[in-house]
């Protein structure tokens, strides 16, 4: 789920033409999409995959 | 200079919140369990969710997100919808590390990001210059906000209080609420802080949407006077969302005061909550702040710079003949006043422990927790003081030096990250890699080179080589010892 995260994080990045809906441009729509779906992701990470497993000792 | 913001009851409000922080810093010293390092700078490392989450959200979201963020949309337009993303990935970067740097804080007692780099690698200079590099970021910190703090009591009071004296009177303030209960009175003030910022920013919002239209209904005006906010994206543009990225994502994870507190939760499933939470805020403050500048960069499209900081206050201060209208200027203002302290007491609180039990401690190993903690709470007014002097003496011109931290802050991600996860990377490995790192940001950033080759910042290059520098050198010596 982590990792999913991190491919997230990358396609937030304004990839997509400006043609604007409601004032506000294709990519910031996808961009605050994806930001949304991001933030799914890491909530399911850290409940999921917290890895607490101590490297000390 | 102004016509004053803040009416009688708002002025009223305002002295009256103020002087309940000292009433939250009371209460903190009475509620102090023992004299010790770990209940003054951790809150006795107890902290449950609300508090937690509200300390944590509260220091994150600083004066410059309220009243600087608005800026920054204010004038790149939907391009700053980048600040929503770090926001979030802000929590993405605890998750490399807090889990395990959770559980060897609570075995080992960790105050300090000190104490963990000490207690990993065992060298002295590397846990110095990790130190070093911390005090000056959080100093940074402090001295952006109080200069902030200032501007802002000077502005919305009509110049009835100066610059110096409102940046005195809420130092004061703060170091008293501060040397009275230590880290229990600055997470329970951010409590405070947290929620009126919250509301101040959600009402705000509803406030401007319905007097000055939706995004919608201001389209027309917006592609009419801003038509570069709907500029298709070139790719320096996706290379510099990139690089802002990968240096939130490293810099503001690794902040002093932020690994402070993953210190003082209760116990992991607190922790997990409170990032769960964290993971939310952006969407509820930092988007609307970015709606709210670009409606209102429709409706006032040709302010400069130092104007543009001020664009919620100037939209606000158009409504002023709505009934009632004054009381969401006090919130405002109050919501401001609130996310400024909540950063500067945090960055104090965070200064003062790595300058007692990093610097002073390991000088004198034999003084005890009374004595550690007093010279702590010593340590905090010497350092107002000279911060608040700082704040306003400072020639601007010298600005530029500090405005580089979370450039230099980035090159210790390595050492706290992959630290927790490989035992067997060597101190040397970090070291180099952290010298290599800061070389490299530095020369890019303090000669007349290009100070984003590429496109990327150079802190984010001098981090990509400061990481694989780490991962040859304990390949190479790995090898040898093979």
């Amino acid at each position: 789920m982590y990792k999913l995260s991190l491919i997230f994080l990358l396609f937030t990045l304004p990839l997509l033409p400006s043609t604007a809906y409601f004032a506000i441009p294709l990519w910031a729509w996808v961009s605050v999409g994806i930001s949304i779906l991001y933030a799914l992701t890491l909530i399911l990470a850290v409940e999921k995959e917290w890895n607490d497993g101590s490297s000390d000792e | 200079m102004n016509k004053a913001l803040l009416d009688t009851q708002g002025t009223i409000f305002l002295i009256v919140y103020l002087v309940s922080l000292i009433g939250v810093g009371i209460v903190g010293l009475l509620r102090s369990k023992e004299k010790s390092m770990q209940d003054f700078y951790l809150g006795g490392a107890g902290f449950g969710v609300g508090i937690l989450f509200l300390t944590m959200y509260a220091t994150q979201y600083s004066g410059n997100s309220l009243i600087g963020f608005a800026g920054s949309a204010y004038r790149n337009g939907w391009f700053f919808l980048v600040s929503v993303t770090f926001m979030i990935a802000i929590v993405g970067g605890y998750m490399l590390y807090a889990p395990k740097l959770y559980l060897l804080s609570k075995k080992h007692r960790f105050i300090t990001i000190g104490d963990y780099i000490r207690h990993r690698y065992e060298h002295r200079f590397l846990t110095n210059i990790i130190v070093t590099i911390g005090i000056l970021a959080l100093s940074n910190y402090m001295l952006t906000n109080l200069k902030a703090i200032g501007y802002i009591l000077n502005y919305v009071t009509g110049g009835s209080i100066g610059f110096a004296e409102g940046i005195i009177a809420m130092a004061i303030i703060m170091v008293i609420y501060e040397t009275l209960g230590g880290m229990r009175s600055v997470a329970w003030t951010d409590a405070i802080q947290g929620v009126l910022l919250l509301a101040g920013v959600l009402i705000i919002f509803t406030v401007i949407w319905i007097q000055y239209g939706s995004l919608a209904s201001n389209e027309e005006l917006l592609l009419q006077v801003k038509s570069d906010f709907f500029r298709t994206p070139l790719l320096e543009d996706k290379v510099r969302w990139l690089s802002i990225l990968i240096m939130i994502f490293f810099g503001i994870s690794v902040y002093p005061q932020a690994i402070q507190r993953i210190y003082a939760a209760k116990d992991t499933k607190t922790l997990k909550r409170s990032f769960q939470l964290m993971t939310v805020m952006p969407l509820l403050t930092t988007l609307p702040l970015i709606i709210i500048a670009i409606i209102g960069a429709a409706h006032f499209p040709d302010l400069d710079k130092a104007s543009s900081e001020q664009i919620i206050l100037l939209m606000l201060s158009k409504l002023t003949h709505i009934e009632g209208m004054s009381y969401v200027i006090t919130l405002f203002i109050a919501a401001a006043v609130a996310a400024i302290m909540s950063t500067v007491d945090s960055a104090m609180l965070a200064i003062a422990s790595l300058f007692t039990q990093d610097i002073y401690h390991q000088h004198n190993p034999d003084a005890s927790q009374k004595k550690l903690t007093l010279i702590g709470k010593l340590f905090s007014w010497l350092l107002m003081a000279i911060m608040v002097y700082l704040a306003i003496h400072l020639p601007s011109t010298i600005w530029w030096l500090i405005q580089i931290k979370l450039e230099i802050l980035c090159q210790i991600a390595p050492a706290v990250m992959l630290g927790v996860h490989f035992k067997n990377i060597r101190s040397t490995s970090i070291l180099y890699g952290l010298l290599l790192g800061i070389g490299f940001t530095l020369v890019f950033l303090l000669s007349p080179l290009p100070n984003k080759p590429l496109g990327f910042h150079a802190g984010v290059l001098g981090l990509a080589l400061n990481a694989l520098f780490v991962y040859l050198h304990h390949k190479f010596f790995s090898q040898l010892k093979a």
